[in-house]
């Protein structure tokens, strides 16, 4: 049998199983009110941490984005923060209002010069990550997020040779579990979005993030250099300091929202992977990812 | 401004229910999940409805998240994954008797498929989406949507091939 044919019998079998299931009427009373409920969260959730970040009198929050009359959430979300109704907090770091919406945009890194790289700015990161929450809905969005690394990749073969802008944004609350790395290019399509949690579980003091190993080297296709990479992942509060050795030169990583942060670049191919280390406070090696079991960097 | 976009969305919640339900029926195998999975996806809908209705195609912005919304119920869960909800069986004539037998292969053919595979084709055959469009969807390259169809093909035919149903041509 052809593939066409194949693909048409498929086609066939799959209509005829989904007219099977005969849905019931929609439940829309349950459905809008468990999207009331989701926005009353998520209002709450940018609340607390928006007090953590900082109080800016204005009336934006308490006033953003609402387009169903759902007045109580507007009213718990300002009890919430100890302001009082009308008065309203937003992140520090925000590029500018969004727009329509009325959004602040996510927050901006701690240190910009060692995060922000390639000459990407705020404003550019903030386009791709709001590009990649549009195109890739999930259940966060811009403003609940933090932007702690941007850089320019090469283009691979898969995703096409033009440079790629990668921006990886985490929960801006501390207690959030979320992470994102959207692949962009402003000038044309974007080209993937990497969702993962933040806890990986280990129980190490470092945890490099298994998902950065894309970032150490070509996916797919040759070497070519001079080659940006990055890498990142978690730390415990007790690690201080973090450096990666890769490609013959060693990079002290950025720590901000209990991740470490590091790019750098490889000058020649490198022939092993990226070592990790991870220093306590008085200097005291707390975390080698060569005596790593979970370390699988992937080359 | 809030009525038209309420009875917009209630326009749109009546107008795509089922078409929404038949797609998660076909991700999940199961009647009843494929509605909680619908649920979920329009109240995240419901909730960002300025911005779904600013989308070029909101159809395919809230297809998008109901793929999510799958996807994640199984990242988050780790629901174990049967599909053994085959639609019920009203014919009794032959050729009805056959058809329910193939709507039975085919869903334990699909539920034999990695679930990104089985998004893959249910989003390109059922759907009919577009290469890219299902890699928009998915969040991955148009390279590997090909390879995920490719291999979900191949693993189909092999599965329902050995049936004495319909894909005999």
């Amino acid at each position: 049998m052809t593939d066409s044919h194949m693909e048409e019998q498929l086609r066939r079998m799959l209509a005829e199983q989904a007219a099977g299931a005969a849905p019931s009427e929609p439940p829309y009373g349950a459905i809008v009110r468990q999207g009331r409920k989701a926005r009353r969260r998520f209002r709450a959730g940018l609340a607390t941490a928006a007090v953590v970040l900082a109080a800016i009198p204005g009336g934006a929050f308490a006033a953003q984005g609402e387009w169903f009359r759902d007045s109580g959430s507007a009213h718990a979300a300002a009890r919430h923060t100890g302001f009082p109704d009308g008065a309203g907090v937003t992140p520090v770091s925000s590029p500018a209002d969004s727009g329509e919406s009325g959004g602040t945009g996510p927050s901006g890194p701690a240190d910009p010069e060692r995060q922000l790289l390639d000459g990407i700015t705020l404003a550019d990161a903030t386009e791709s990550l709001e590009r990649c929450l549009d195109e890739y809905p999930q259940d966060v969005t811009s403003e609940q997020l933090r932007i702690v690394l941007a850089w320019v990749s090469q283009g691979d073969p898969n995703r096409g040779e033009e440079p790629l802008r990668e921006v990886l944004a985490i929960s801006d609350d501390p207690g959030g579990n979320f992470q994102v790395v959207c692949s962009d290019r402003p000038e044309g399509d974007l080209t993937g979005v990497m969702v993962s949690g933040s806890d990986y579980g280990t129980g190490l003091p470092v945890a490099p993030d298994l998902n950065a190993t894309r970032f150490f080297h070509p996916t797919t296709g040759e070497w070519r250099t001079p080659f940006r990479w990055a890498d990142f992942g978690l730390v415990e509060p007790e690690v201080r300091r973090v450096t990666v050795s890769y490609a013959g030169s060693t990079e002290e990583a950025v720590l901000e929202g209990q991740y470490f942060l590091v790019a750098g670049i490889a000058e020649d191919q490198p022939t092993d992977p990226p070592v990790v280390i991870g220093y306590g406070a008085d200097g005291e090696v707390l975390y080698d990812s060569r005596q790593d079991p979970f370390y699988e960097p992937g080359m | 401004m809030y009525n038209e976009a309420e009875e917009a969305f209630q326009e749109f919640v009546r107008s795509r229910w089922s078409a929404l339900v038949r797609t998660a029926y076909l991700l999940t195998g199961d009647r009843h999940l494929a509605e909680d999975v619908v649920q979920s996806t329009l109240a995240k809908a419901y909730r960002s409805w300025p911005r779904v209705c600013r989308s070029d195609n909101p159809d395919a912005y809230v297809r998008r998240m109901l793929v999510t919304c799958h996807r994640d119920r199984f990242r988050k869960r780790r629901v174990a994954e049967h599909l053994t909800d085959i639609p019920p069986e009203e014919a009794t004539a032959q050729d009805d008797m056959a058809r329910a037998d193939e709507r039975e292969v085919l869903a334990r053919a699909l539920a034999g498929l990695p679930k990104r595979q089985r998004a893959v084709v249910v989003l390109r055959y059922w759907e009919d989406l577009s290469e890219p469009e299902v890699a928009r969807a998915l969040g991955c390259s148009v390279g590997t949507v090909k390879s995920q169809a490719a291999k979900a093909l191949a693993k189909l035919r092999v599965l329902l091939g050995s049936s004495r149903l319909a894909l005999t041509g």
